[in-house]
């Protein structure tokens, strides 16, 4: 199939990232003062919204085609994915250039690597052909460990990336695996090809295509942080610096949970029901890792570490509602897991910007019950703000976080899954509690007197970006039917 | 009539939230300004709650005032209000205690002005929007949201192991509504499954066909939400910590309000959803109604504090009213719905005054009380008042609940074992009254030195305490004038919930539905 270049407009969004990263590398390179480095988060901003703005705009007229042989598909699915992930890096962004301000190590090469990161993840939602959707997750990996480890004279820095590498590259070799194995079985890589022969294998589910499948999961979990596949996280979380963060927390879960989605629903759909079908696997690993991470939160005195736990549960959220993938539009789960990824961004980026602007502080362990007592008062709309991400996270009405389970629940309790509707709900009342102890934290008056009035500057895009997520955590927790017919419309053309 | 066409209860359950976002970009310090603005708010609230109770037709035992619109039409979900005589005491109960609750903390929370106010309103936007709804999804939403505003309340305004009751007070009701929640999705499965279209709407689903076993599940499931947003025993102490964490100013709200949501809930949505399972069930709930009313009530005796023995005494009449609501005749649930509005009105009458007293003696230990309230006349008649309100005395607030309450369970009825637990409950109300007697004894006589520095009030909170004691006094002589159009709404309800019992009933033991039938027609 030859490329007619008009259709290449499609993959404009890709284009773009890519140009804005080689951009940014070569005036990374160029600039040597401070002040013109300085120019280059506003030029990663302007890249992020160019693109989503094409995004956007490409939405209203896109039409499901494929390119490069079929192993590129742009369709809805694909350009909703896009747009969240150019969301979170546009939220990342505006952690960074507050971040790095700080540290005066701001440098081109940084916003480089996050663009050519997002290439990645872009190429990797639009794949559906297993060796570009390797190839692209390695594209967004890559640059990520170097992100992990910018502050490169950190030993914490150091260690985090290495905690980080270690693990994503034995994903990688699992993936792999997983990929040759399905390959031998089925002698293609394209996913719409598989979901062809996959019926008419001569036993179903067929234990070898199993076992591929239960590689590639493996490895894509490993990348979504989901237990027993979470070690590496918290300590990553630690020790990165918290825009890096919160890009693994947003981008690169979104970027493996749109991959993961589409394996289950198109080419291994046959397998899914029986005993050692994925949608057990699924319910099994949603209530162990929801359970594990929410638990594990609830002791953790650091904030970044409750944050990673957290993740880890709602890794755990988001399994469970892979269970309720079918191939029908009526009863498929795959909308609300749309709309809870959107969600996840906007509150994960909104925490993030609390987290560096708690920095600023001078405070860079963050202990929730010795550095935060009081911080509600040092400036009540940042609290504010603060307690409604926290309430988000934890789905507490009417926030978006209660919106977007309650999608899922609904999905759940459609396909008789009531166990794990309840253990999920169990798990929102675990997430409350660690949650609203930190609000309680923050609303606790110290014991001296004066009130740490540090004279903190607070840079406009943190601002920006707290304000942002908290409105739209709660606005469109308050009215969530543009966003849910969105990602209602995404999910519905995969099929 | 063109009050319906003015959304009244719109107005009445936005305006607050309206309010809280003006208030919120006030300047911290303007603590007078940030008052008086949620002062002047939630006062609009009242007057559009009176236009709202002038405009109501008592002779209409159905929904008045219905504003209906889709919200999230993909899952069927509407922003459906309406009030009927069960909804328009709640709701003019909440109007007239917010104004009042701003009032009290301007003494005892002088300082974090703008933060109270502002979560006042909030919980007022709530509160009214969980009492107006139709919907259960809204219903939901509404009455989970009620709780942020209480735990900041406690959270940020507590003075002792505040963190702790506040979490619990957030924790106890939510958890069991996550139990509502499952039934709720449950339910709207069946629905739709029944019905080809997904609705949340409360008369939709109330036409779901359910097999009993499945309306028990679903109903114990609702019950125990309920129960514990009501604080019934067992799960009475988020109740208890939370009165005790937190000056009685900052508290008013808890008992007056959230506590009443439960009962409303149980009323509005439990027993209409599901009236097979309520009947087999319903003892239970009676039973765990009439020990915690006891309970509760012999817990006050031994307490040392005198907020957890309000608290506890507070905990207490509820399950008197729950215990009402459960008989499921006319009387038992009129009765139950004055007991709550009395118990709303003369309970923070009780929460004032013994703020004062915790200010008057620095302490709230019952015992070491070295400026016992004989030395102020005033408050002593209130306190009695507030007394007399809760123990159902004749010409009291509290007496048209305790005396329906109790008639409805000695006399006719479908609930079994009522007669029995009427009995305990006699003797649960003769400990009560102990308790309160005992209470005011000890608060107004305590020690006999005379005070050297006599605690000083203000004209403003001697005013704050008439329109209390007048209600309370108004509410006993002519209860059915005040609460309008409730017995018409409550015939209603026990007439519709009869109705599917002897209906569903009939279906198997015809002769046993007959009798039901000829009884209550004797009736």
């Amino acid at each position: 199939m030859g490329i007619h270049p008009g259709a290449l407009v499609q993959l404009l969004p890709q284009t773009l990232v890519g140009f804005f990263a080689l951009l940014m590398l070569l005036l990374g390179l160029g600039s040597r003062s401070d002040t013109s480095r300085r120019y280059l988060g506003l030029l990663a901003l302007l890249g992020g919204v160019v693109a989503l703005i094409f995004i956007f705009w490409q939405w209203s007229w896109v039409d499901k085609s494929a390119f490069f042989h079929g192993a590129i598909e742009v369709s809805r699915y694909s350009l909703f994915f896009c747009a969240l992930l150019v969301s979170s890096v546009i939220g990342c962004t505006l952690l960074a250039i507050a971040y790095f301000s700080e540290y005066s190590s701001e440098r081109g090469e940084y916003y480089a690597l996050m663009f050519l990161s997002l290439l990645g993840g872009l190429m990797a939602v639009s794949s559906v052909d297993l060796i570009s959707i390797y190839v692209s997750l390695e594209l967004m990996l890559i640059p990520a460990y170097g992100m992990t480890a910018y502050r490169r004279r950190r030993m914490r820095g150091i260690e985090s990336a290495l905690k980080f590498f270690l693990p994503g590259a034995v994903s990688s070799a699992m993936l792999l695996l997983g990929i040759a194995l399905t390959y031998g079985v089925f002698a293609t890589t394209n996913l719409n090809d598989i979901a062809g022969f996959a019926p008419q294998l001569s036993e179903v589910p067929h234990s070898w295509a199993s076992l591929g499948l239960a590689f590639m999961l493996a490895g894509l979990l490993t990348r979504m942080a989901a237990t027993p596949f979470h070690a590496w996280l918290p300590d990553t979380y630690e020790g990165a610096p918290s825009p890096v963060a919160a890009f693994i927390d947003t981008a690169i879960k979104i970027a493996v949970a749109a991959v993961l989605v589409r394996l289950l629903i198109q080419p291994f759909y046959a397998f899914a029901k029986g005993g050692a079908g994925w949608r057990d696997l699924m319910w099994l690993l949603a209530i162990v890792s929801m359970s594990f991470g929410n638990l594990v939160a609830i002791v953790q005195q650091n904030l970044k570490r409750m944050l990673a736990y957290s993740s880890i549960a709602n890794a755990g959220f988001i399994l469970a509602a892979t269970a309720t993938l079918t191939q029908s539009a009526a009863s498929n789960g795959a909308g609300a897991l749309l709309y809870y990824l959107a969600y996840y961004v906007v509150v994960s980026c909104g925490l993030f910007a609390v987290v560096v602007l708690l920095g600023r502080f001078g405070k860079d362990k963050l202990e929730v019950d010795r550095d935060l007592q009081g911080f509600g008062y040092i400036s009540p709309a940042l609290g504010a703000a603060f307690s409604i991400l926290l309430l988000a996270l934890a789905g507490a009405p009417p926030s978006m976080g209660f919106f977007a389970r309650f999608q899922i629940m609904r999905h759940l309790m459609g396909h008789g899954m009531t166990a794990l509707t309840l253990v999920m709900l169990a798990n929102m009342m675990v997430a409350l509690y660690y949650c609203l102890r930190v609000v309680a934290v923050i609303y606790r008056k110290e014991k001296t007197d004066s009130p740490t009035t540090l004279a903190v500057h607070y840079p406009a895009s943190l601002v920006a970006a707290i304000a942002l997520c908290a409105v739209l955590a709660l606005l469109l927790g308050v009215y969530p039917t543009p966003l849910q017919a969105v990602a209602e419309a995404a999910a519905a053309s995969l099929f | 009539m063109e009050l319906e066409s003015l959304h009244l209860l719109s107005l009445m359950i936005f305006l607050p939230l309206a309010g809280a976002l003006m208030i919120g970009i006030l300047p911290a310090r303007e603590y007078a300004l940030a008052r008086g603005f949620g002062l002047a708010w939630s006062g609009a609230v009242f007057i559009l709650g009176i236009l709202l109770w002038l405009g109501f037709d008592p002779n209409t035992p159905g929904l008045q005032f219905v504003e209906k619109a889709s919200w999230i039409p993909s899952l069927g979900i509407g922003y459906h209000l309406a009030v009927d005589g069960l909804s328009l005491p709640f709701i003019l109960l909440t109007a007239f205690i917010v104004p009042l609750s701003i009032v009290a903390s301007i003494d005892a929370l002088k300082k974090v002005a703008k933060g109270f106010v502002l979560s006042v309103l909030l919980f007022e936007s709530a509160a009214l929007g969980a009492f107006a709804s139709q919907d259960l999804f809204l219903f939901y939403i509404f009455s989970e949201f009620a709780l942020i505003p209480l735990f900041v309340f406690i959270a940020i305004w507590g003075d002792r192991n505040r963190s702790y009751s506040a979490i619990k007070l957030f924790l106890y009701p939510a958890a069991a509504s996550c139990l509502l929640l499952v039934a709720m999705l449950w339910l709207y499965f069946e629905n739709a499954t029944q019905f080809k279209s997904y609705s949340t709407d409360l008369a939709t689903l109330a036409a779901t066909a359910l097999p009993q076993g499945t309306q028990m599940l679903l109903f114990s499931a609702f019950a125990v939400a309920f129960m514990v947003r009501s604080a019934i025993f067992p799960f009475h102490s988020w109740l208890t910590d939370a009165i005790d964490a937190a000056p009685p100013a900052a508290t008013i709200l808890i008992p007056a309000l959230l506590l009443k949501l439960g009962l409303y809930g149980m009323a509005r949505v439990a027993l209409p959803l599901f009236p097979l399972g309520a009947d087999s069930m319903l003892t239970i709930v009676a039973s765990f109604a009439v020990v915690g009313f006891v309970w509760c009530a012999l817990a006050a005796l031994a307490q040392k504090r005198l907020r957890r023995m309000v608290a506890y005494l507070l905990a207490s009449q509820m399950g008197l009213a729950f215990f009402g609501l459960a008989v499921m005749n006319v009387e038992g649930v009129s009765g139950a719905f004055y007991l709550a509005i009395s118990h709303g009105i003369a309970g923070t009458l009780l929460l004032i005054v013994v703020g004062l007293y915790e200010r008057a003696n620095a302490d709230d230990r019952i015992d070491a009380n070295r400026h016992p309230l004989r030395f102020l006349p005033w408050l002593t008649f209130m306190l009695t008042m507030a007394a007399l309100g809760l123990g159902g005395l004749p010409v009291a607030a509290g007496f048209p609940g305790v005396f329906y309450v109790l008639y409805g369970a000695i006399g006719h009825n479908g609930l079994s074992g009522s007669l029995p637990l009427a009995l305990i409950s006699v003797f649960g109300l003769l400990v009560f009254v102990c308790g309160l007697a005992w209470m005011v004894q000890r608060m107004v006589f305590g020690s006999y030195t005379a005070p050297e520095r006599p605690l000083r009030i203000k004209l403003r909170e001697y005013l704050l305490l008439v329109p209390l004691a007048l209600l309370i006094l108004l509410l006993g002589l002519f209860p059915s004038y005040f609460v309008r159009g409730l017995e018409n709404s409550a015939t209603q309800l026990v007439d519709g919930y009869r109705d599917k019992v002897v209906l569903e009933d009939s279906q198997e033991e015809p002769q046993i539905a007959v009798q039901n039938i000829t009884k209550e027609r004797e009736e």
